[in-house]
């Protein structure tokens, strides 16, 4: 069911490509640069996206919101480099890695105490060290999930997984995870 | 680590369904029971939401692209190409009109000779533009992308577009 409200909103919305990425751009940066590593990479893969969504905004009919839009153009595009291997040939042009520690520098401070920020850094280097770890496609789901919140059949839809292999790979992320941060053993 | 029910606490497999579905019974039976887990399963959530709030400050805080002036610019350099192509070529030939020329010294006619040397080939065509075109992408490496590189952005859009229509339903 199309709300029409909703409809010439996000219409009009995708009309100003300024404030489109002014909205979006962050949040789809955040999902492609942690599937594919490669800050750099996923610089251009951003860029693609929201090209290719400003020259496609007539095919928008607002089914999803603009974001799962997004994510979904980011997503396709993501699969086509890992597809055709692309990955190989940037990385050996242009390996630019995401500083685990640079990184880890961006947590929101909500520590009192040194000693507790510093705990709360290391376990964020931990865990993107670990999230590093999977392979692409296990990242790619288990981003949806924990970045995008969408539940086990919005991921399958969108990434054309059945059900099952989406399971698959969430189980083998969280397991990792898991580990990673001590478990109760 | 004990637990107060003695059990085992939660295997991988029961834990990943805690944080993507919903406990199972048998789980929720434990975790009603062990504050070990209970504490685990928090501190997994409080983990991963702390990774995506700190992932997304990084990308806030990576500067924006200006769209705007990107695509312009794709647009000027798929204007300017041929001319780059027109350009790399006249330079070719200038190249390879002396080096002919001295292997086979001056004769008449030989400016048009030079045009189609023997090396002419379609193959030897195909591997100069090959060579040029990573010549091209190297010297013009920030703002090359791979769909454009490989001349693969219209059909990447029309897929793109099909498969998200047929998905989005
Ligand atoms: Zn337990």
């Amino acid at each position: 069911m199309i709300h029409l409200g909703t409809q010439v909103t996000a219409i009009s919305e995708l009309d100003d490509i300024d404030s489109l990425v002014a909205v979006y751009w962050a949040r789809v940066l955040r999902f492609v640069t942690f599937s594919v590593g490669d800050p750099d990479l996923a610089q251009t893969i951003t860029q693609d996206c929201f090209l290719k969504a400003y020259n496609g905004r007539a095919s928008f009919r607002g089914e999803c919101s603009v974001n799962t839009w997004l994510i979904g153009i980011a997503n396709h595009l993501i699969c086509d480099h890992v597809r055709l291997k692309k990955f190989q040939f940037w990385r050996k042009a242009r390996a630019t890695a995401l500083d685990v520690t640079e990184f880890a520098s961006f947590l929101p401070s909500n520590e009192s105490s040194p000693e507790s920020k510093i705990l709360a850094r290391e376990r964020m280097e931990q865990v993107k060290a670990a999230v590093d770890s999977l392979s692409v496609n296990q990242r790619r789901v288990f981003l949806l999930k924990f970045f995008e919140e969408m539940n086990v059949e919005e991921i399958a839809a969108m990434t054309d997984m059945p059900v099952n292999t989406v399971k698959t790979h969430l189980h083998r992320g969280i397991k990792t995870i898991r580990a990673t941060l001590g478990g109760t053993k | 680590m004990s637990t107060t029910s003695g059990s085992a606490h939660l295997t991988d497999e029961q834990f990943a369904e805690c944080v993507t579905v919903a406990p199972s019974a048998e789980s929720q039976l434990h975790l009603d029971e062990c504050e070990s887990c209970r504490r685990e399963l928090a501190a997994f959530d409080a983990s991963l939401s702390a990774f995506g709030t700190t992932a997304m400050a990084w990308s806030e805080a990576t500067p924006k692209v200006d769209l705007r002036a990107a695509a312009k610019l794709r647009a000027r350099r798929t204007m300017e190409r041929p001319l780059g192509w027109a350009l790399a070529t006249a330079a070719l030939l200038l190249i390879a009109v002396p080096v002919w020329k001295n292997h086979h010294g001056p004769s008449a006619g030989s400016e048009s000779a030079a045009v189609s040397t023997p090396d002419d080939s379609a193959d030897q065509i195909a591997q100069d533009n090959r060579l040029l075109q990573s010549v091209y992408a190297e010297l013009t490496p920030q703002d090359v992308s791979p769909f454009k590189e490989y001349g693969m952005t219209d059909r990447a859009t029309s897929r793109t577009k099909g498969r998200m229509g047929s998905r989005m339903q």
